[in-house]
């Protein structure tokens, strides 16, 4: 009776993980290994591997020039999206880092392309930059094609994933400034400071331990853009635009080739994995507190 | 090195709320002087007005002769210490210490000799290099007094600074800060709600009631000819107690009726103020405030010599509070009750009835009706 009991009451925690378990099993580790699986394989038109090639899949990708080149590109295209969007949404919540009339019209409004899909920033920002009709040719003047153009293209995807991912790095920063002591500026007020000094002195550093994590989040999520590519240049022009996971999904559904596709997956995966890891490794010497 | 002085100065918030009036007050060089209050009266934002971390809404605010109401906080060379100690959680205490010079582009050698020089006088010379979260609560204090001394300002502004310590700690910091005061003799305007720091410390103490200043005084005078009914019951622990009473008259002497009642308690006040009381006050209703201290038990009074043919009363004991060196007795009355504090070996128990003798030459009369000590001298003692 005592054996069962103490029997039971082992398997009882475990009992309590298993939907979350079954959950990560089937969104998460299986379509994790079967992708590893398949990048070792050649497969048919359906996906289905074929043939046992090793990493021969591997050794294709790192001869073959597309590849080099959607590396650079992504590269980038990230480098971009990161520091205009950390920017945007930094400069954003200072902003509203205080009150006066009309403040949360201006907070809606900066926290909100957080709450646009991608493809329907997109088909917005098509429109915008068409070089017939678009506003922005317009407003400035100019006749550029801009979505064609291979010296612009690249750098307008950049913008507008950067413009969407500033919705959630101004929150972010928000809750990082709300959490600074006020009174500390009062002191620095006392002390002598101008507001140049204190944000370089008190915010800057008192948003470190938030700008550590905002940079880690922004990062994987500058790999993984996808919606606004497909939708405004795919890939084009000559490739300029074609970020690794663009790539991966040509691959992978317009050339029928599932084990290169599924190659490039595990090596995006292993870069953001090495840069989240050497970034952990640098937050004990880079936040400040 | 300054001379501060407020003119009328008001502070109005938005929807007409009036949290500081009229607040005249002329600070000398290297004073002492104590905003003290119960909270929400006014005393913290004089001081930020002071500061210039709160805008004046009327009035003038004059620094060595300089109108200072719209300068910057910065440029009125005043520092300050924060109730919450204000310190830069990024810094170390070094660079904490060191902000207000390296913001003034002080040489770098210079900030050095001078922050050491600070932190040896403070004793946390050994603390330079660890961050504000590694310090403890006293050595906080420490590090935030250093960061205001450090640039020799014309005074120092105090806000509630050893509110957040232990009793013991505070009691040690208060000896520090009076110390301090006396070796830089620099002006410290220091704010409290706590009466002790604010006798012990204070040259003079300014005390406020709804934004109003009641009364600018030393400590003794305060405590010894407080200004109004509101000083006599704020300064002083326990309190001082307040009897209702009327001023009558028996065979051509004026007498205290205690409680209003012909009855009750009288008390004869002493020869001083007896003409005054008799010739302006009489038939008046007034409050009779009399200090725990100056309440003795009847064989204690004569065996210190008081002439005990009057002012006894009698009362029977509620509750009893041992403090040590002293003991303080709680008594029921027909209005209320009051308190009196005693030689330690008293023997007295809740429940017996004990014979009182009132120090009359201590007692303290205010009007009724305005609340002010009719026996008032301004600049007395």
């Amino acid at each position: 009776m005592n054996q069962k009991k103490a029997k039971s009451g082992r398997i009882e925690p475990y009992l309590y993980i298993v939907p979350s378990f079954i959950l990560f099993a089937v969104f998460l580790f299986y379509p994790f290994f079967k992708t590893i699986y398949l990048s070792l394989y050649k497969t048919n038109k359906m996906g289905e591997a074929k043939l046992f090639v090793g990493l021969q899949n591997y050794i294709d990708l790192f001869q073959s020039s597309s590849f080099y080149n959607s590396l650079a590109v992504t590269l980038i295209f990230v480098v971009i999206v990161v520091t205009v969007s950390m920017l945007l949404g930094l400069i954003t919540a200072v902003l509203c880092n205080r009150t006066f009339p009309g403040i949360r019209a201006f907070s809606t409004a900066y926290a909100l392309p957080m709450a646009i899909a991608s493809s329907s920033a997109a088909m917005i920002f098509q429109i915008m930059l068409h070089p017939t009709i678009g506003i922005i040719n317009k407003l400035f003047g100019t006749d550029i094609n801009w979505l064609n153009d291979p010296n612009t293209a690249l750098i307008c995807v950049a913008i507008l994933t950067a413009w969407l991912n500033s919705g959630i790095n101004f929150l972010y920063f928000s809750a990082g400034l709300s959490s600074i002591d006020e009174t500390i500026y009062e002191r620095a007020s006392v002390d002598g400071a101008n507001g140049v000094q204190k944000f370089f002195n008190l915010t800057l550093p008192g948003l470190s331990p938030i700008m550590f994590y905002t940079l880690v989040v922004n990062i994987i999520q500058a790999f993984q853009a996808f919606g606004q590519v497909k939708i405004l240049t795919e890939g084009g022009p000559n490739d300029t635009t074609n970020l690794i996971v663009y790539s991966i999904y040509r691959d992978a559904f317009f050339n029928y080739r599932f084990g290169s596709a599924a190659a490039q997956s595990v090596i995006l995966f292993l870069i953001v994995m090495v840069i989240t890891l050497i970034m952990f490794r640098l937050e004990k010497r880079g936040v400040k507190y | 090195m300054a001379n501060i002085e407020l003119c009328n100065v008001c502070k109005v918030y938005e929807n007409n709320n009036c949290v500081v009036k009229d607040f005249n007050l002329n600070i000398k060089d290297k004073e002492f002087i104590i905003f003290v209050g119960p909270s929400g009266c006014g005393k913290s934002t004089t001081l930020r007005m002071i500061a210039g971390l709160e805008e004046i809404s009327d009035g003038e605010l004059w620094i060595d002769g300089k109108l200072c109401n719209y300068a910057e906080p910065g440029e009125r060379g005043l520092s300050m210490v924060f109730q919450n100690y204000a310190l830069y959680p990024n810094m170390n205490v070094f660079d904490n210490m060191a902000f207000s010079l390296k913001i003034r582009k002080v040489p770098k050698k210079e900030i050095k000799e001078k922050v050491e020089e600070v932190a040896k006088i403070l004793e946390i010379d050994h603390l330079l290099k660890r961050r504000p979260k590694e310090l403890s609560g006293g050595q906080r204090q420490r590090v935030a007094i250093g960061s205001a001394i450090v640039r020799n300002p014309k005074a120092f502004l105090m806000d509630e600074p050893l509110s957040n310590l232990d009793a013991k700690l505070r009691g040690q910091m208060r000896i520090e800060l009076a110390k301090l005061h006396k070796e830089l003799g620099t002006t410290i305007i220091y704010v409290t709600h706590d009466q002790t720091e604010a006798m012990t410390l204070g040259t003079r103490i300014v005390v406020m009631k709804k934004g109003e200043i009641q009364q600018v005084d030393t400590p003794t005078n305060l405590y010894h000819n407080p200004a109004n009914l509101f000083v006599a019951g704020f300064i002083g622990s326990p309190a001082m107690n307040f009897f209702p009473a009327y001023i009558g008259q028996i065979a051509g002497k004026s007498l205290l009726h205690l409680d209003n009642n012909v009855n009750g308690t009288i008390l004869t006040p002493v020869k001083r103020m007896e003409r005054e009381l008799k010739n302006r006050h009489l038939g008046k209703k007034v409050i009779v405030g009399i200090r725990p201290e100056d309440i003795y038990e009847l064989e204690e009074a004569k065996e210190m010599g008081f002439d005990v043919s009057n002012n006894i009363v009698e009362a029977r004991v509620e509750a009893r509070e041992m403090l040590g060196a002293e003991v303080v007795l709680y008594f029921e009355h027909d209005n209320g009750g009051f308190c009196a504090r005693v030689k330690a070996d008293n023997q007295s128990q809740p429940g017996d009835i004990v014979k009182l003798y009132f120090d009359a030459e201590n007692i303290h009369i205010f009007d009724k009706e305005t609340e002010k000590n009719i026996f008032f001298k301004e600049g007395k003692l």
